[in-house]
């Protein structure tokens, strides 16, 4: 039977790292992964559909990534449909004899995995709290700086002081109470141990009883992480108590994990800046040419699905296929609001008026489509393929049933041959090849 | 691989009936990355780039590639042009930017933050890589 290797941690604490070393000693974590970027340049490690997973069971507890209102629990919390989810997403990867994934979101479901993967063993790496703060709070200032909306996730590491704090604390209680109740399943560390030299790879081969590769090179490099902190943070303005809540589980995590303790690092002192920023860099602003992108310059604003509310001028009771043809794109992004939305409007007349007509079916077969009801939309698609026998809309909706149906060679199939039927149609092409590289 | 393979291929085609297509140049970088043809890659996308020149998707893909082929100089060239096309699409910029300064409570942490985003600010704008 295969064997899970899971990396946990909170965010900023080196779980990237250490996910790195053992992938490079041999666990498979598949390749549907987030790529790197200047925070983690050699990547995340992180595959795409788990942190999907991790993201809709928080919003449905009402929280965002630093959790800071996650109600703790120490049982597991997955929906009916996020186990399915993690069960589907297990399946592709358990083919390997050692796989894992990490995902610092992981530490809030850690008992949801250990109920679906009966051969896991978790690797918690933690890190100090005033390293964590400096580093989430330094590549929250450079998401700022791209969109420095107030609404930001990452605003809040600003905001208020007391955020990251709150957060840190939420996921390392979570994980201390899963470590203490699983010792025998968990590798303990401190993410300073890793960087100076700790045999990871060996205490993970004793752990799972695996034979990941000792001598292979993990990338793992002192002048990757910074111990200092050189960033102020304004602790005078956080709750003591809170504070305290930090420090005794700091010192709870240091008593039982399996590497040798690592000073904490020494608080910087917070200081009034003498520095007039908002004017300095106001003036730097008012230099730049702000504005839109050039109309006759593409921008990746194409590849969203504009959903703007359509101005519909004929009287309701007419139907206007034409309507149906110029807006079909839009509409479509209309079908999936549960509202009265322009499609839906569309429908409702398109059915009254008695006419039977190729892109009022095809609205139909995508109207079904969104409903989930497939033999309802083949059904469609078949009765009105001789309407427009050329028209590459049919197969591509037929495509589309086939795959939301798990029959992804039929779907590729049917996107070539609406592809070919109208080669122009790049969205055709692209959903083609899109399927044939999935 | 044999599937990529394939993909790249009807890529190819594709753009070959239908012409400059930035969708389509984009997908052909995709595939030919995952083939390892990192080079080739990044020629599809400098070709992109001379045609749609602030274009995102092509900038940050161009940051990514050249990081991978360990091109730090590029890389670092293409963040910068990423990051300042990014701030300049966006016309409530400074409005946006005050908002968020007077949002954060502590008077010394507005500094800290300020700090911060000024040095990127002047990088992304101002300093040649």
């Amino acid at each position: 039977m295969s064997k899970c290797i899971l990396v946990s941690g909170f965010h900023r604490s080196g779980t990237s790292m250490t996910m790195q070393a053992l992938c490079k000693a041999g666990v498979h974590i598949g390749d549907n992964l987030i790529g790197p970027n200047p925070f983690n340049v050699d990547g995340h490690f992180e595959n795409t559909l788990i942190v999907a997973l991790h993201d809709e069971q928080l919003a449905a507890a009402n929280c965002d990534w630093l959790a800071t209102n996650f109600t703790f629990a120490d049982q597991p919390v997955f929906s009916h449909k996020a186990k399915s989810t993690a069960s589907s997403i297990v399946s592709s990867l358990n083919q390997e004899p050692v796989w894992g994934f990490k995902d610092p979101r992981s530490s809030l479901f850690l008992w949801d995995w250990q109920q679906q993967i009966p051969n896991i063993f978790v690797v918690v790496v933690f890190r100090h709290y005033l390293s964590c703060i400096q580093s989430m709070r330094i590549r929250a200032s450079r998401e700022l700086t791209l969109n420095p909306s107030v609404e930001n996730i990452e605003a809040k590491l600003w905001q208020s002081p007391s955020t990251g704090l709150q957060s840190w604390i939420t996921y390392n209680r979570q994980l201390l109470a899963f470590c203490q109740a699983n010792r025998e399943s968990v590798l303990l560390v401190q993410q300073e141990a890793i960087v100076n030299g700790f045999p990871l790879i060996e205490y993970v081969n004793k752990l799972a009883n695996v034979a990941l590769n000792t001598n292979a090179d993990t990338g793992i490099s002192a002048s990757k992480v910074s111990s200092s902190i050189q960033l102020p943070w304004p602790a005078e303005h956080v709750d003591k108590e809170l504070i305290n809540k930090a420090d005794a589980l700091w010192d709870t995590l240091i008593k039982l994990a399996n590497s040798a303790a690592v000073p904490a690092p020494e608080q910087m002192p917070d200081h009034a800046s003498t520095h007039n920023y908002p004017e300095i860099i106001l003036s730097r602003l008012s230099e730049v040419n702000f504005g839109e992108p050039e109309e006759n310059k593409m921008t990746d604003k194409q590849f969203t699905v504009k959903t703007a509310p359509i101005k519909l001028k004929p009287p309701l009771h007419e139907f206007n296929e034409q309507q149906i043809k110029t807006y079909r794109a839009r509409l479509r992004g209309s079908l999936k609001n549960p509202q009265l939305t322009p499609a839906a409007r569309l429908i409702n007349q398109y059915e009254d008026s008695g006419h039977t007509t190729y892109f009022g079916e095809m609205l139909l077969a995508e109207k079904a489509i969104v409903n989930l009801d497939y033999s309802r939309a083949k059904r469609i698609l078949f009765d009105a393929k001789n309407l427009a026998p050329k028209d590459g809309l049919e197969p591509f909706l037929h495509g589309l049933i086939e795959k939301h149906s798990g029959n992804l060679a039929s779907s590729a199939e049917y996107f070539l041959s609406a592809a070919q039927s109208m080669p122009e149609n790049v969205g055709f092409w692209i959903a083609h090849i899109r399927l044939l590289r999935s | 691989m044999k599937k990529h393979q394939e993909a790249q291929k009807i890529t190819e085609s594709a753009l070959s009936l239908v012409g400059r297509n930035l969708q389509l140049e984009i997908q052909l970088a995709v595939l030919q990355e995952y083939l390892g043809e990192l080079t080739a890659a990044i020629e599809t996308l400098q070709r992109s780039l001379a045609y749609w020149p602030d274009n995102l998707i092509v900038l940050n893909s161009l940051y990514r590639l050249t990081g991978k082929t360990g091109n730090k100089t590029e890389a670092k060239h293409f963040f910068k042009r990423y990051m300042s096309q990014k701030i300049r699409q966006n016309p409530h910029y400074t409005s946006e930017i005050v908002q968020l300064f007077e949002s954060v409570k502590v008077k010394s942490d507005k500094h800290n933050l300020w700090a911060l985003i000024d040095a990127d600010i002047n990088e992304f704008f101002y300093q040649k890589s």
